[in-house]
């Protein structure tokens, strides 16, 4: 009786003790590569501390058992050797699921640390992709805005010595309206003085005459003498 | 009456009107007896007109009405760059009574600058007809010496 209940408690130990691990081990998935491999060393010292934990806790109920046994009155060297056998085999069979789980964690590390270095590779070529595209895109951003100020510079510049030619020639066309005119000027004064000096020399009386009756004609018919 | 004749004309014929009227009822020095021969102007016209000067009252009557006539002519003012000789003067008379009328005055002015031709000035309008003017038109039709027709 007292044998199938140290039994139950060991079991329940260890099972504590195995979803204790087990949280662990979950836990150091779901964290990065260095938290992982921090948790893993963890587990892998829970697992050692379960381990001599559940040896200490084995060996002390089997004394404590043995003890009992040898103040029992029932106890013979059958019984004994029975209790000693099953706790044996129980320690055993315990250091084996103990041994075997440390194996499937370290397994299941190895497995998650080769799917996070995929999955880094996989993230790492997409970001290159990623880093890429974008560096790529920023280029021809770049190329497009330095020929979009250039081309306006250009335009700029094309549009101020645009304006600037067109005030020069204004200026130029200015100037010789002005030195023409002034041209055009000294021409009728020397045409008229000429014209003067030739009428008055060369018109004789008759035709001063004439052109006085002439001229009357003309106002007469423009109707000056009309009453 | 009809009465064409120059600002000089008329000046004089209302000076020697003047005095004729003042010389009617004198009876000593400058008497109408003595004056009226001396006239240029009145004595001619007289003539033309056929005025008895005997008669003082039809002397009278004539001179007021030359008078009269020549306040109410029309005044032609002629401006021309040379000196109008009698011939010419007489042949402007003619075109003005053809053209004008017959009671005008002719103000005959002289500007040589004017080159030829003749400015006038007609009830308050002027005209310019001198050859100066024409001249100075004929360049004004062309902005510059370039486009003088050649």
């Amino acid at each position: 009786m007292i044998y199938f209940i140290l039994s139950i408690i060991l079991s329940f130990i260890i099972t504590v003790l195995l979803i204790v691990v087990y949280l662990a081990i979950s836990r150091a998935q779901l964290a990065n590569d260095k938290k992982n491999k921090d948790a893993y060393s963890q587990a892998i010292q829970m697992i050692n501390d379960a381990r001599m934990a559940s040896m200490h806790i084995i060996k002390d109920a089997h004394l404590k058992a043995l003890r009992t046994l040898e103040n029992s009155s029932v106890f013979n060297k059958d019984l004994k050797r029975e209790v000693e056998t099953s706790i044996d085999h129980l320690t055993n069979k315990h250091l084996t699921s103990l041994d075997s789980l440390s194996r499937e964690l370290e397994e299941s590390y190895k497995k998650a640390v080769t799917e996070q270095k995929d999955k880094d590779i996989t993230t790492i070529e997409s970001a290159s992709e990623s880093m890429k595209s974008e560096i790529l895109r920023e280029v021809e951003e770049f190329k497009q805005t330095l020929q979009k100020e250039t081309f306006e510079s250009q335009e700029m510049v094309e549009q101020k010595v645009s304006e600037e030619y067109e005030k020069v020639k204004s200026q130029i066309e200015d100037y010789k309206n002005v030195e023409i005119k002034k041209i055009d000027e000294n021409m009728f004064s020397i045409v008229l003085i000429a014209s003067k000096k030739i009428f008055g020399r060369t018109l004789d009386l008759d035709t001063h005459e004439q052109i006085v009756i002439d001229s009357l004609e003309e106002a007469k018919k423009e109707g000056v003498f009309s009453k | 009456m009809k009465l064409l004749v120059t600002a000089r004309e008329s000046e004089n014929i209302l000076e020697e009107s003047d005095t004729l009227l003042r010389s009617l009822y004198k009876v000593e020095d400058g008497n109408f007896d003595n004056e009226y021969p001396r006239t240029t102007s009145i004595k001619p016209l007289f003539e033309e007109l056929h005025v008895d000067v005997r008669n003082k009252q039809q002397v009278e009557k004539a001179l007021n009405d030359i008078r009269d006539t020549l306040k109410d002519s029309q005044k032609i003012q002629l401006t021309v760059a040379f000196v109008p000789n009698e011939k010419f003067l007489d042949k402007l008379k003619i075109w003005t009574e053809q053209n004008v009328g017959t009671n005008v005055i002719l103000d005959i002015r002289i500007d040589s600058g004017i080159l030829g031709g003749v400015k006038l000035v007609f009830n308050g309008l002027y005209k310019d007809f001198s050859l100066i003017a024409k001249l100075s038109n004929y360049f004004k039709e062309y902005n510059n010496v370039s486009q003088l027709p050649r």
